[in-house]
């Protein structure tokens, strides 16, 4: 404002807001946030249980599909005579590279990625849904 | 060093808890304040501040870097004072009217002058002009409030009103030509 024109409001007095209002504030936010932090934690535990109990089969169909695709076959060829499979190292390789079970192998990833993700986040939420705030 | 308000938000979303309290003290009070001369006495001043710090809580994340952080604070300050006060019927909506319409002389008044010396020396009572405040409506009251209590500019005071500038002027007129009137009478 103009300094030199007086300004009548300057007579009204600061009030002080209650001092438990910040509290009051703070415990409000802690609540939403625990709120929120027991809700995804919830899904969490229900998330890192079903990876942990959908890893045994899909392990299972991973290995079921090395021992269809013949990957096992390719590489017993290198631990049986390794010399003598040098010169073909490229068509070795090639073979091995084709019979890796890719869809398999991406499912138990993205299986193991999503138990490991749901422990991370579970042990990240779980001091928010469980704090006390005093 | 005490750091800004922009560096405490950007601090608090980086994970540091205790830069929010430090701002939401910072500016309790002036809030409080402005939120109280806002109300009418029957309402709970401490339930629309707390629920101003909550939007602004909630709303942190959404707040551009290149804002000023008092316009944006003041802005939900009003709007939830108004949202409360709308909601507990403790407002109605011709407290929102202009007492003197649209008067095409008064918004082209030139006369910038706050109000005469010996009526500021009259009005240093502060209940006195407590009183003040509170006769007049809403609508004029936020502006000298935010103008002369929380020293916002008008440009400011028409980004927290949602207001052109020409308007915030010509309503912070009328309010000033309103003030006169009742101190005068």
């Amino acid at each position: 404002m103009n300094k030199e024109q007086p300004n009548i409001f300057s007579a009204l007095e600061d009030i002080d807001p209650p001092r438990r209002l910040s509290f009051a504030i703070l415990s409000r936010i802690q609540k939403r946030k625990q709120r929120v932090a027991r809700i995804k934690l919830a899904f969490l535990t229900i998330s890192s249980v079903l990876s942990a109990v959908l890893l045994f089969p899909v392990v299972s169909y991973t290995l079921a599909g090395f021992t269809n695709s013949g990957f096992y076959e390719y590489l017993s060829l290198i631990y049986s005579d390794g010399l003598a499979i040098l010169p073909y190292w490229k068509e070795i390789g090639l073979s091995l590279a084709e019979s890796l079970p890719a869809f398999e192998i991406a499912l138990l990833l993205s299986v193991i990625y999503a138990l490991l993700e749901s422990i991370k986040l579970a042990v990240k939420n779980a001091p928010v849904a469980f704090y006390q705030f005093r | 060093m005490e750091k800004n308000d922009s560096e405490l938000i950007a601090d608090y979303l980086n994970g540091n808890e205790k830069s929010f309290e430090i701002l939401m003290n910072r500016y309790m009070k002036p809030v409080y304040n402005f939120v109280f001369r806002l109300s009418p006495k029957n309402v709970d001043v401490d339930d629309i501040v707390s629920e101003t710090f909550y939007k602004v809580w909630k709303n942190l994340k959404k707040f551009r870097a290149d804002e000023k952080f008092t316009t944006w604070l003041f802005t939900i300050a009003r709007n939830t004072t108004y949202d409360i006060l709308r909601k507990k019927r403790a407002l109605a909506f011709s407290d929102f009217d202009i007492e003197d319409g649209g008067n095409f002389l008064t918004d082209t008044l030139t006369d910038t002058e706050l109000l005469p010396p010996e009526i500021f020396e009259q009005s240093e009572n502060k209940k006195m002009v407590e009183n003040l405040l509170e006769s007049i409506p809403p609508l004029y009251r936020e502006v000298l409030l935010l103008r002369y209590v929380n020293e916002f500019t008008f440009e400011d005071i028409g980004l927290i009103l949602k207001k052109p500038l020409h308007t915030v002027k010509s309503q912070h007129r009328r309010a000033i030509i309103l003030l006169r009137k009742i101190l005068g009478s």
